[in-house]
């Protein structure tokens, strides 16, 4: 028997009891749909990171702390005062000379690391107002200049490391009365904040860049040059009695080659009580998340795959019994067992194939539209920018209708091989 | 003398184990030679079907042998087994084993499509057998909707459409009233007499043994007598 023939008959039987196939095949559309939609969130859901993370830009950086700001294992209940860590970690606006901060020596040191080819040290300020120049105040946080790479420009130029320059975020057009991004460039804002001692002064900026918020969320608030935030913390220090030596949040570090470098520098900056983390460090750890979780879900999916297989060796069964006539013929005018292996065994696979298809297609159906409606415009998760929360993957989901089509086929050979060893004389005399 | 198409030699079919044991062919010895008719004729019980089995391949021995053109068979592999009936035997079986769900062509092609043969070439083989048997206007019908005669004239037509060396028919005509039995008769004695194939016929209808050239007497497994036809038989 041709191949075809065995293809066309299996097809053909699989159809001969309608509703008892639709039956077995439902419970796999039940999997192939929950294996579809289980993949397909964790796709999106890590599309949506890697986009964030690519957001970041430059991949060549390493993000440096001081160790001591991640070292607080979390423990259970609270835990017991220790008088070294607590002035260890100073806080943000304490002159920092241990701990959660970096001292201007530890940049020093990160300078001196081999391959490290510049050292970005992050000053973080918390300016009290923007105020524009008909007198109207607005609340204000600021963006960190070390992610100037990461900007998406509407209008003007990223604020660079000279000159009391500002970028807005295109929402902040409105402070001006206009829609028109270049409209606002060239203008200046007055930039508030306090001292240790609570007195509030002000120094003028110039707005140079217009930004659109990215999908990392930078560009998302007002970003200043290198000089203003340098003033702005300079500012904020005035009336500190005592040694105030500079402190920064963190350092952003070029690597030269980090691919090849990363595990050297991390190392050093080890022994030196630093930590240094990728981009990918810091995401890794959250795409785990999402996987594990995605498989948890996946798991479902087999379980339910699982107890479809058992439906395909029961279908099959009766179907074997029901055609024993039939077998016993088709063996006794020449049919070998292998090939009546071959056609019940199709049978299973046609099975599966119908129900994988069914499911997977009604799966990227569910999960598309879902995921329009979740986060479409108005939708409850509108508001996340570029959230996806399913993507199409067509290698898993090739992978999930070969799984599927495999657990038919294996499902399939208690059957067929009952059928195969038919012997066609008794087969024959069945009544 | 030629070589016998179909040979056996002490041939033992025993079912059974212990008390339940029964002895369905006693060791048999006979030869049946290409372009022959022979009749096995018996009692109900008397090991006619078992031993067509044997001939036909579907069944092995408990012991003796059974040779197909001088070789024996029971060395083969079963897949050469399986084979050999697809290439050389046609059946008619008690029963007609047509499936309902198919059409009268679809049922009488079913030899060549386990054969392996293409779609085209298979229905223009199982047309000229329906043509054959008049049964042209019938090809596209279901199986299920023909008379009885049909169905046995579509049983013919599957066992004829690989031309097979070997006609193996039991009980042909038990289904039948007596008109349609002759006209089934009729079919089979004329492809005997027009294209020269080997009829090995189970029967215990005395009209339908007496148009063989051998009639095997059965009776408990054994042959007890052996009849040849004076004359060439008359369709
Ligand atoms: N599988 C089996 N197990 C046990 N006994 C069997 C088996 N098959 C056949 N027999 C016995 O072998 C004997 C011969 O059976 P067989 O079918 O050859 O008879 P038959 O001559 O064809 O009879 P009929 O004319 O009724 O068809 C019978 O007594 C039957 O009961
Ligand atoms: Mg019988």
């Amino acid at each position: 028997m041709r191949s075809v023939d065995v293809a066309r008959t299996a097809l053909g039987n699989t159809f001969r009891s309608k509703l008892r196939t639709a039956l077995t095949v439902v419970a796999i559309v039940i999997g192939a749909f929950t294996l579809t939609l289980t993949s397909g969130l964790g796709a999106g859901v890590n599309k949506y990171v890697d986009n964030v993370v690519a957001g970041f830009g430059d991949s060549s950086q390493l993000f440096v702390l001081n160790a001591g700001a991640s070292d607080a294992e979390p423990t259970e209940g609270p835990a017991e005062y220790d008088p070294e860590a607590a002035t260890d970690s100073g806080g943000m606006f304490g002159p920092g000379t241990g701990g959660g901060l970096l001292t201007e020596s530890d940049i020093e040191t990160i300078e001196d690391i081999d391959h490290v080819s510049g050292v970005d040290p992050v000053v973080m300020v918390s300016p009290d107002y923007l105020e524009t120049a008909d007198g109207a105040q607005y609340d204000l946080t600021l963006d960190s200049p070390a992610n100037a790479v990461g900007l998406e420009l509407e209008a003007g130029e990223a604020p660079g490391d000279d000159g009391m320059d500002l970028s807005i975020p295109t929402e902040w057009l409105t402070i001006f009365d206009t829609e028109d991004a270049e409209a606002v460039i060239g203008e200046t804002v007055q930039i508030g904040i306090s001292d240790v001692t609570g007195e509030q002064t002000s120094v003028e900026a110039e707005i140079v860049g217009v930004t659109e918020e990215a999908l990392s969320g930078i560009g998302a608030t007002p970003m200043p040059s290198r000089e203003l935030n340098q003033e702005l913390s300079d500012l904020s220090m005035e009336g500190y009695e005592g040694q105030a030596e500079q402190a920064y949040s963190m350092a952003v570090v070029d690597v030269d080659d980090l691919a090849a470098n990363e595990d050297s520098v991390k190392s050093a900056l080890t022994d030196e009580g630093l930590l240094g983390m990728t981009v990918e460090d810091q995401i890794g750890a959250v795409q785990g998340v999402i996987d594990a979780v995605s498989w948890v879900l996946s798991g479902f999916g087999l379980i339910a795959l699982l107890a479809a297989s058992f439906g395909i060796v029961n279908t099959l069964l009766m179907s074997v019994q029901e055609r024993t006539r039939e077998i016993g013929l088709m063996k006794a005018l020449g049919m070998s067992s292998g090939k009546v292996f071959g056609l019940f065994s199709m049978e299973a696979v046609v099975i599966g194939i119908l129900g994988s298809v069914i499911g997977v297609v009604l799966g990227l159906g569910a999960g598309l539209i879902g995921n329009g409606w979740l986060t479409g415009e108005g939708g409850p998760l509108g508001g996340v920018a570029g959230l996806t929360l399913f993507a199409v993957d067509p290698v898993s989901l090739l992978g999930i209708t070969a799984l599927i089509i495999g657990i038919a086929f294996l499902a399939g050979t208690l059957p067929a091989a009952r059928a195969a060893k038919k012997d066609p004389i008794e087969a024959l005399r069945y009544e | 003398m030629s070589i016998p198409v179909l040979e056996t030699e002490n041939l033992v079919k025993v079912y059974g184990k212990g008390a339940t044991r029964f002895d369905a062919l006693k060791g048999l010895t006979f030869e049946i030679h290409e372009g022959e008719s022979v009749a096995i004729v018996g009692k109900s019980g008397s090991g006619k079907s078992t031993l067509m089995h044997l001939l036909a391949l579907l069944d092995e021995p408990t012991a003796g042998v059974v040779a197909l053109e001088g070789e024996p068979v029971n060395k083969l592999k079963p897949k050469k087994i399986s084979q050999l009936r697809n290439d050389t035997f046609g059946f008619v079986f008690q029963q007609f084993f047509l499936n309902p769900n198919q059409t009268v062509l679809e049922n009488i092609t079913l030899p060549l499509k386990i054969a392996g043969m293409g779609k085209s070439e298979r229905n223009r083989r199982g047309m000229e057998v329906l043509e054959q048997l008049d049964m042209a206007d019938k090809a596209k019908n279901k199986a299920t909707n023909l008379s009885g005669g049909q169905k046995q004239r579509a049983c013919i037509a599957r066992a004829l459409v690989n031309k097979p060396t070997v006609l193996f028919a039991d009980e042909p005509t038990g289904n039948l009233d007596t008109v349609t039995s002759e006209i089934v008769e009729d079919i089979l004695f004329g492809l005997h007499r027009d294209y020269g194939i080997t009829l090995v016929v189970v029967t215990h209808d005395e009209d339908l043994a007496a148009k063989c050239q051998r009639r095997l007497m059965m009776q408990d497994g054994e042959i007890v007598t052996e009849e040849h036809s004076v004359k060439e038989v008359q369709a």
